[in-house]
């Protein structure tokens, strides 16, 4: 600061002596007007401001080309931070790298993780546990069945079970709804300390003690949570202390409780020390992480996060979905260990089960073991080669929040540590966007050459982006999967456009009708729909509950399209023949019922949160805990409609267990819903940017987005387009489980106060035959375009309705749609 | 040699006080300008060279043609419209001091937020909207001619109190002497007014001219909020033309027609200076 100080001194002076210098030639100019001394300074202080303008720029300049270099720069330096250093940038290494471990009893979930004497204990559902032992670099798994507990695990008689590290368990009996606790022995005892009633769940201290949480209460905000525990040698329990709240997630860590609550939406994190059974003050840091997860808690064994103790015990460890943080309790720093995003802790489509830290064997950076509900189980294990920030940047962009595209681009990077895979979305739900603006920004960063390597088209301008040549082709990377027979060509074929191929979809839906077998046989079309509509003698309901005009003409959009002609024209006939189906569809649905009890159920459906997705009245929704609330169990229980209709392409194979249980129960049929074609909706369509840097990166990326190994080890929404991944999981699912059924039921208090039970077993062979014959016969994909579409569902609302003649609705939608056809 | 010093200093200092200006406009308007002029040369993301092609290719879009005509007709019944009507109630102003007072009611359009004054719009408008309502009718706004209307009178509503400070502003610069000396020697006041009022204000006519029509593509944001990326044929202006380009990746004819737009647009805007000019020289 001293030198800064006498430099600039010397600046003045040397600026100072500038102006006495002028003021001299002044003077000898013949100048007899002299400047004081202050106005020397002053023209001194004016002239160094002066220069310190372009100064100021060339350092605001320097600034922000030293700082704007982009992600990729970054990636290429080799670490966050290498700005601008290019090749010459010495790479920063060391980072977590994941390992998936070999399983034992596919299809068990896991439970718990815990270090024992020679290994991991994994515990699973049903006793079907393992041991994941070290072995050099590898982890190999070795069966761990209790002879004492298999003849309940056989009978897949245990619900909700805790296993310690000396053997003992506690569980309940499906058969009997009693509890026990079995000492490491393999002695039964009954344990009754909750009601039989009460929601209890289990969890192993790792403590020498199992902790068990009863949930009991009788409504909103008046759920309490009673706490005990139990010894795991004797079996001996003790009563704790009861939550005020209704607890959903126990985590115990050394002396220190975690409870995870949500009331209400209202989530927190209450903290006790078990040895003084007090509660401890909040730590608003660690509340503050948890609380957008807790509302996704529930009493269950996945869990959306996991606390956990470190190693050496002064801190925890919480695991969520945007990484793997290291806490000191009450301090104010979560230190990122692992980032979510770039290996398969950030996997959406996935929940933890269980977690647990051990030592390295050489004395390094503490090891990890996750296992998820899927059944999955991973090691993370420093690596002091691997850079820190992966070398190559491969940007995948959607329009929106793609369930597919993430699990794609979680699994991916799990398996390719040397790359990192930037998840971009145009439109969230933060930052307002509309679709008009996200595709202002795509544009920008495209003319800019910062365009992202791989694009979902789903909701972007295809033709457009065709015609610029934006996109590459993809032939040749999905010849081999093509020519092998892979895909659903027939759904595939029609992405072809001049023999190329531009962009492949993830996965792709159906519509399926439902009622009894010999009405919807005859329905091929959308006349022959509404026909069956108009001769429907139905009291008190609608038809098929579609109601209002934007349902109706959402719900027939996805079947029919086609409102462009041959030559990219509106097609005045088939908008006009849309819209007068939709109109006889309108009126028949409600016919024969008032006005308020039309309104009573449109409204009733609108307040039905999951008729709103996608657009479907029967919308399967993945892994859906609200099963009981689905739109075919409201249609037929609640409403008694005939007929159901809706997408079908969730958690595919499990929905069609779901799907064949209500309509056996109902004695109902399904089919596909078409308009002549069979159409099906594309779903995830990958294109690759043409400029892109990375093209075998991001063409490697598609392959796996679309290889049968991805396809059939994740939920994708939609039918997978891979068909052998298809193939595969319908194998699987026929082999899935001891018993080979499944049972689940849902009680309903509604209009009727009628109360159903469901038994839903697993698909048959000639089930997955049909729904495979239904995949086969699909001759054209139905991609609407975005204007089109959004101008009818505009316009056409009042022709279905009747406020407005169609064929003036027509000359509407076919003068607007001319017009954006026209630029 | 001390002439030339005062000259270099004095050109100087002006140069310095003009310099962040003329570096704005030349980095933030005409280079960019510039670039605009090369790329309408040139393909859109392949970058080769097409000649006049995307000048046929846009004259020959309906799409462009059509918001052609109606940014012309539009800018035709709107500016007469603000002019004058700003103007008179201006000159009423001026003569009604107490109408003065309510000055600042006549600004709070400019300062409402564009969000605001669709929700209100579509509100008031919609087919279910409040006056529907009163009229008892069905009549949809938004949509056809009606939106015409409805856009012409959101501009002329909202810029009506700028246009009206301006017009106060001219007629304050009015010389009050010769007025004073038109009335002593029997002139009335419609005389005044067309005889001696209006010519003083030509010069400040051709400023409010230009900044009306500059105002006039603002209200663009207006009729996109209301009815988004597509509206009906009767308003799509040139803005839009352009702003769907934009997303739709059409740089090269959007260069083009923006060229296209900035030469019609500066013909104009020279055309009315010369007008004035040669009045005022004729004067």
């Amino acid at each position: 600061m001293a030198e800064q100080g006498m430099v600039k001194s010397s600046a003045e002076e040397r600026q100072e002596a500038k102006g006495t210098e002028a003021e001299t030639k002044i003077i000898a100019a013949g100048n007899r007007r002299t400047e004081s001394n202050f106005q020397t300074r002053y023209r001194a202080v004016r002239k160094k401001r002066i220069y310190r303008i372009p100064v100021l720029f060339l350092a605001a300049a320097l600034l922000l080309g030293g700082c704007g270099a982009s992600l990729r720069d970054m990636a290429q330096g080799g670490a966050l931070g290498a700005s601008g250093e290019g090749d010459a940038a010495v790479p920063v290494t060391g980072r977590y790298v994941e390992e998936e471990l070999p399983v034992v009893f596919e299809g068990f979930s896991p439970l718990d993780l815990f270090p024992v004497k020679d290994g991991i204990y994994l515990a699973k559902a049903q006793g079907m546990d393992g041991l994941l032992v070290a072995d050099g670099d590898r982890v190999r798994v070795q069966e761990m069945l209790s002879e004492a507990f298999l003849p309940i695990g056989e009978r897949n008689g245990a619900d909700r079970m805790a296993v310690a590290d000396n053997g003992a368990r506690i569980f309940g009996l499906w058969e009997d709804g009693k509890r026990y606790f079995m000492t490491p022995e393999g002695e039964m005892r009954e344990w009754d300390h909750f009601a039989p009633e009460n929601y209890v769940t289990f969890l192993y201290g790792r403590d020498g003690y199992f902790y068990a949480a009863s949930l009991s209460g009788s409504g909103y905000g008046s759920y309490s949570t009673a706490l005990c525990r139990v010894d795991v040698e004797t079996g001996e329990t003790e009563h704790l202390w009861e939550f005020p709240e209704a607890v959903t997630n126990l985590s115990v860590c050394g002396d220190y409780l975690f409870a995870g609550y949500n009331d209400v939406g209202e989530g927190g994190i209450l903290i006790y020390s078990i040895s003084r059974r007090e509660q401890l003050e909040e730590d608003s840091l660690l509340t503050k992480a948890l609380k957008k997860y807790l509302e996704d808690e529930s009493n269950s064994d996945k869990h959306p996060y996991l606390i956990m103790p470190s190693v050496s015990g002064e801190g925890i460890y919480v695991l969520t979905r945007e990484g793997l943080f290291y806490h000191v309790m009450y301090g104010n720093v979560m230190e990122q260990v692992i980032p979510g995003d770039l290996c398969s802790i950030g996997d959406i489509s996935r929940m933890y089960a269980a977690m647990c830290v051990t030592e390295d064997e050489g004395g390094g950076m503490p090891v990890f073991w996750i296992a998820y509900d899927s059944g999955e189980v991973v090691r993370f294990t420093y690596d002091e080669e691997v850079p820190a920030v992966p070398e190559t940047l491969v940007r995948v962009y959607s329009l929106q929040n793609d369930n597919n595209v993430r699990q794609a681009v979680t699994g991916y990077q799990a398996r390719h540590p040397e790359a990192y895979i930037q998840y971009e979305t145009g439109m969230t739900d933060e930052d307002g966007q509309t679709r008009d603006d996200a595709l202002k920004n795509l544009a920008t960063r495209i003319a800019a050459g910062d365009g992202p390597d791989v694009f979902v088209m789903d909701g972007l301008p295809l033709d457009s982006y065709l015609e610029k040549g934006v996109l590459m082709d993809l032939t040749e990377t999905c010849a081999g999967l093509m020519d092998a027979g892979v895909y659903f060509e027939n759904v595939t074929d029609c992405f072809y456009r001049e023999g190329k191929l531009y962009t492949v979809p993830m996965a792709f839906q159906i519509t399926l009708l439902m009622g009894e077998t010999e009405q919807i046989e005859g329905v091929d079309d959308l006349e022959d729909f509404a026909a069956l509509l108009e001769e429907m003698d139905v009291e008190g309901t609608s038809r098929i509950g579609l109601l209002s005009e934007e349902r109706i003409l959402t719900f027939l959009a996805m079947v029919s399209g086609g409102w462009l002609d041959e030559d990219g024209e509106p097609d005045r006939e088939a908008l006009s023949r849309f819209l007068t189906l939709c109109r006889r569809v309108y009126l028949a649905d409600g016919a024969g019922m008032s006005e308020d009890a039309l309104q009573e159920e449109a409204a009733e459906r609108l307040d039905s949160r999951w008729y709103s997705r996608d657009g479907a009245v029967y919308d399967f929704i993945n892994a859906n805990p609200f099963y009981w609330k689905s739109g075919l169990a409201d249609s037929i229980c609640y409403f008694h409609n005939p007929l159901s209709m809706g997408s079908f392409g969730g958690d595919t194979l499990y929905e069609l267990n779901y799907l064949l249980a209500d309509l056996g129960y109902v004695g109902m049929d399904y089919g596909i819903f078409s308009d002549g074609e069979t159409a099906c909706m594309p779903l995830s369509m990958l294109a690759v940017n043409q400029a892109t840097g990375v093209r075998e990166e991001a063409l490697d990326f598609v392959e796996y987005a679309l290889s049968a190994d991805f396809q059939s080890s994740v939920v994708l929404k939609g039918i997978p387009v891979n068909k052998g991944a298809l193939y595969d999981m319908e194998k699987a699912n026929l082999s899935h489980r001891p018993g080979n059924f499944s049972a689940t039921g849902w009680s309903f208090e509604g209009q009727t106060e009628e109360s159903v039970v469901v038994e839903v077993e697993w698909a048959s062979l000639e089930d997955f035959e049909k729904l495979n014959d239904i995949l086969d016969g699909i001759n054209q994909i139905n991609i609407h375009d975005a204007v089109v579409y959004d101008t009818v569902m505009e316009l056409g609302a009042s022709a279905v309705n009747g406020e407005k003649d169609i064929e003036e609705t027509v000359d509407a939608i076919a003068k607007k749609v001319q017009l954006y056809l026209a630029e | 040699m001390r002439l030339r010093k005062r000259f270099n200093c004095t050109w100087l200092s002006k140069g310095m006080f003009l310099l962040p200006g003329i570096l704005g406009v030349l980095v933030f308007t005409l280079i960019p300008f510039l670039d605009v002029v090369k790329r309408s040369f040139y393909t859109s993301l392949s970058g080769e060279y097409c000649a006049l092609d995307n000048y046929r290719r846009v004259l020959q879009n309906k799409a462009f043609r059509l918001a052609l005509y109606n940014t012309a007709r539009f800018m035709g019944v709107c500016l007469p419209l603000l002019l004058v009507s700003g103007l008179l109630l201006a000159v009423a102003m001026e003569r009604h001091s107490f109408l003065e007072k309510w000055k600042v009611l006549y600004l709070l359009p400019m300062a409402m937020p564009a969000a605001t004054i669709v929700l209100v719009w579509k509100l008031l408008f919609a087919r279910q909207g409040l006056i529907n309502g009163l009229l008892g009718a069905h009549i949809d706004f938004l949509q056809g001619e009606n939106a015409f209307w409805v856009l012409v009178f959101t501009y002329v509503w909202r810029n009506l109190g700028y246009t009206l400070v301006l017009w106060l502003a001219a007629l304050k610069a009015v010389p009050g002497e010769i007025l004073e000396a038109a009335r002593v020697d029997g002139a009335g006041e419609a005389r005044c007014f067309f005889f001696i009022t209006l010519p003083c204000l030509k010069g400040s006519c051709y400023t409010i001219t230009v900044l009306s029509l500059l105002n006039a593509f603002k209200v663009f944001r207006e009729a996109f909020l209301i009815n988004g990326p597509y509206p009906s044929g009767e308003i799509y202006l040139l803005q839009y033309v352009f702003h769907n380009w934009y997303a739709n990746l059409d740089f090269d004819k959007m260069a083009a027609g923006a060229v296209l737009s900035a030469a019609v647009t500066g013909s104009i805007a020279m055309l009315l200076k010369r007008l004035w000019d040669r009045r005022e020289e004729d004067r």
